[in-house]
């Protein structure tokens, strides 16, 4: 069977999940949350920094697709339609949080529990990458709510432009301003957390 | 250009994300700056640092957690009714959603449109100045059913204009100077004749009463 094929099978039976989910069967929703929860978790956490809110997005990103379900149009790829409801309901958690936020990453330890650690690595280079994980996030946190937004769908999730357009409601010349400026900011403060941690 | 004009297309030029046109001078002119190829390398540095974060992931225990909060919530939601289901499939059947909200925004404001260009009409006339009309009754012989039949609305006479009437005296007095022309027949007749012209609310209607020799 080839590719083709076999992206088709999937495409019609995620469809026909959608179809089922959106009369309310419970186990058919079920089925779409586990195929996508790592995606919407993993992309509010880069999105909002902190676990705890990440968690709080992705529970209302499943419950509002759950609710808006009907209107989503089947012939059409889901993913993206999940992945801007992501970005709208970090948006939205983002505003609320702002304030905290900022005190939260001065005390620091917000991101630690992100990333799995490797028990067979050595503990200090562990402790160097997680270091700079936390700068990245820093620098990124100082970013303008949509530049960042941009950046992380951009470069670290790894869309293209044209999927971040979408995702963001957008056109591809608005992102490719906001990367670019968001890839100059970033790189000014790496510099300046390299040295100032020096 | 300049090197400060450059930065935000080198920004760009570091991951591919500019055309092919603005790809060549980028590239001849990085070939000569080595301030310019410096920051290309300061950024290719910071974005390969971020990259490495696409392979950290979420926990399973972080998951799990969403997992079983957002399954308790839905437990307790009614997904939407059925009709609302059929309601939006048979509205939205083979439309795209934009092109269907589009559709109905275009003949919402259409329909306004006409609306507010007739009720502004309607208004326009009740606005109008109330015309200064000279009512008079008109003589009984004058409305005989011959003239108006009953089952026509007569005319309403807004304006009743009294055509210029030339004494007799004047037409008696003889001429001062050879030259003046003795008077016609017709200017006679109009002489003694007192044309009456009523004007109708009915432009297409005006109404000469022309007295008889008698005076009736």
């Amino acid at each position: 069977m080839s590719e083709s094929q076999k992206e088709g099978e999937r495409t019609s039976e995620m469809s026909l999940l959608l179809i089922r989910a959106a009369s309310g069967d419970a186990a058919a929703f079920e089925q779409i949350v586990v195929r996508h929860e790592r995606r919407v978790l993993t992309l509010s956490w880069r999105l909002l920094g902190a676990m705890e809110d990440a968690q709080d997005a992705a529970q209302e990103v499943f419950l509002r697709t759950f609710k808006y379900l009907h209107r989503f149009d089947v012939q059409k790829p889901f993913e993206p339609w999940l992945v801007r409801m992501t970005v709208n309901v970090c948006r939205d958690l983002g505003k609320a949080r702002q304030q905290r936020t900022a005190i939260i990453i001065e005390a620091g330890g917000e991101y630690d529990r992100a990333e799995q650690q490797d028990p067979n690595n050595d503990p200090h280079a562990e402790l160097h990458a997680e270091q700079q994980r936390q700068m990245l996030y820093r620098a990124l946190d100082e970013l303008p709510e949509k530049e960042r937004t941009a950046f992380v769908l951009r470069d670290i999730e790894g869309m293209t432009t044209a999927e971040t357009a979408e995702a963001l409601g957008s056109s591809e010349a608005t992102v490719r301003s906001q990367i670019s400026s968001a890839r100059l900011k970033i790189r000014k403060l790496v510099e300046r957390m390299k040295g100032g941690r020096r | 250009m300049n090197c400060k004009a450059m930065e935000s297309l080198i920004a760009l030029y570091i991951e591919g994300d500019i055309p092919a046109s603005d790809l060549r001078r980028i590239e001849s002119h990085l070939h000569g700056c080595i301030t310019c190829s410096g920051l290309v390398d300061e950024l290719r540095e910071s974005q390969s640092m971020f990259k490495a974060l696409r392979a950290g992931t979420v926990n399973s225990s972080d998951l799990a957690g969403v997992r079983s909060r957002v399954l308790n919530e839905v437990g307790d939601l009614d997904p939407a009714p059925g009709w609302v289901l059929t309601m939006h499939r048979l509205i939205f059947a083979g439309l795209r959603r934009r092109n269907a909200i589009a559709g109905f925004a275009l003949v919402v404001l259409v329909s306004g449109s006409v609306w507010y260009a007739q009720k502004s009409v309607v208004r326009e006339v009740k606005n109008e100045a109330p015309v200064d009309v000279a009512r008079m009754d008109a003589p009984a012989e004058f409305l005989s059913p011959i003239l108006v039949p009953p089952s026509v609305e007569a005319p309403r006479v807004l304006k009743r204009t009294v055509m210029q009437e030339i004494p007799v005296e004047a037409l008696s007095e003889t001429p001062a100077s050879a030259e003046v022309l003795e008077p016609t027949p017709q200017q006679i007749q109009v002489s003694e004749v007192a044309t009456i012209k009523f004007v109708t609310d009915d432009p297409d209607i005006i109404i000469y009463w022309l007295p008889s020799d008698k005076g009736d």
